[in-house]
């Protein structure tokens, strides 16, 4: 079966499921929460960065999912959806809690201070570990995109839809977000341009 | 698209989620050189690493399930939306006639301006080639009276009437008629008689003996004047 046919039966199989939680069917429920329950946890805490607070926001969108399913027209895909609803519930916690985070605007242009790995190193683990670390330094709204990109394999039309604004903009945060990963690589001894040979 | 553009999408062109245009777009790029292996190698890092879960990362607890599920019966959910658009379009087509009907039946209303465009230009179309066919049928029927074996039409004006030799090929009517500079400008009618027309000049009787004395024809006579 080729990978969009796979994808389509996915997407039905997604939307039959919520329709049932829709009426009511807790198995479905169940099921829905199988697959998407740690996608939104993990989204959640890439957000927000508390475990706790992640799981809590993990139970508050399940119980969405349940309130709205009726509701669900199947405009999107039922994944976009369900991130979309996680994100919103996620950022409504942070400005309960008064979370830290740090405005787009405030973003750190600058790199990291610090080196995590050896300069010049060419090891391609290398190359990844000095990049998680770098990620964690990103803005909520530039690792974002990163996030929804890489981790949950949306389209950018996708994210556009889940953060809420316009496709050009998750182009831009995402040129951004890219020229930033690597000014901080750079800066903690670490030559991305490199990960050709290291790979 | 511009080179700009292509490296924009670089990243969900490695996460696979491009529409297929934009897809070979980007792919010429990256074929052509302009967009060099270095680059799609460093996304290809990103779509690698970024999936990982890092050593401080917690681990997912499937147990949060069992929360949510003891809270299930305490949220209402919402009411289902109402009937679908299509059950509403057909309902109206009862009340408001015809058109509002065939309206409905295309979901015209609920249809993207772009989409209304195509069709309108369509149905603009169709009702154009209706027309041009009409219009061809109609020339068409004013010369059924005016069969030509040359394939030249005549006038109309017919100067001799024949009626071939049952079993005559056609080669010996192409024949005979050439040799007498005749052409079929109708025929042949219910009893097989064909119209010829002659040049102005030609002389009537001398033609009609010569076709006369043909084998290829049975009868010759003077086409009636209108």
């Amino acid at each position: 079966m080729s990978e969009v046919a796979q994808e389509n039966l996915e997407t039905n199989e997604d939307f039959d499921l919520v329709a049932l939680v829709g009426e009511g069917d807790k198995k479905a429920f169940e099921q829905l929460f199988a697959k998407y329950g740690e996608r939104v946890f993990r989204y959640a805490y890439r957000l927000i960065s508390d475990h706790e607070k992640a799981e809590e926001v993990t139970n508050d969108v399940m119980l969405e999912i349940w309130k709205h399913a009726p509701k669900f027209e199947g405009r999107s895909r039922v994944s976009t959806w369900i991130l979309g609803i996680t994100r919103h519930v996620a950022l409504n916690a942070v400005r309960r809690k008064e979370f830290v985070t740090v405005d787009i605007d405030d973003a750190p242009e600058a790199p990291a201070e610090e080196s995590v790995t050896p300069p010049g190193s060419r090891d391609r683990e290398t190359l990844k570990q000095g990049l998680k670390t770098a990620i964690a330094k990103l803005s909520p709204e530039h690792r974002d995109v990163v996030e929804l990109t890489f981790f949950h394999g949306c389209s950018y039309p996708e994210i556009a839809e889940i953060v809420q604004c316009p496709t050009n903009t998750v182009k831009t945060r995402m040129h951004h977000a890219k020229k930033q990963l690597m000014g901080f690589m750079v800066e903690a001894g670490l030559d991305p341009s490199v990960v050709e040979l290291a790979s | 698209m511009t080179r700009q553009e292509a490296e924009e999408l670089l990243p969900w062109f490695v996460n696979g989620t491009l529409s297929s245009d934009e897809t070979r777009a980007v792919q010429a790029f990256i074929d052509s050189g302009e967009i060099s292996q270095q680059e799609i190698e460093e996304i290809r890092l990103f779509a690698e690493t970024i999936p990982e879960q890092t050593n401080d990362e917690p681990v997912f607890n499937p147990a949060i399930l069992d929360g949510v599920m003891a809270k299930l019966d305490t949220v209402t959910q919402e009411e289902a939306v109402a009937r679908p658009v299509i059950v509403q379009e057909v309902n109206r087509e009862t009340k408001e006639g015809f058109f509002a009907g065939l309206l409905a039946r295309l979901e015209w209303l609920t249809m993207p301006p772009l989409a209304k465009v195509a069709i309108a230009g369509q149905f603009v179309l169709v009702i154009a080639l209706g027309s041009a066919l009409l219009t061809t049928d109609s020339a068409t029927d004013q010369d059924d009276d005016i069969v030509t074996v040359s394939g030249s039409s005549g006038t109309g004006h017919a100067d001799v009437q024949i009626l071939f030799t049952p079993g005559v090929t056609e080669a010996d009517i192409r024949t005979l008629l050439v040799s007498v500079d005749g052409s079929i400008v109708a025929g042949p009618s219910s009893l097989g008689i064909y119209q010829i027309d002659l040049p102005e000049e030609t002389d009537m009787t001398l033609v009609s003996d010569l076709l006369r004395a043909s084998p290829a024809t049975q009868m010759v006579q003077p086409a009636p004047k209108y």
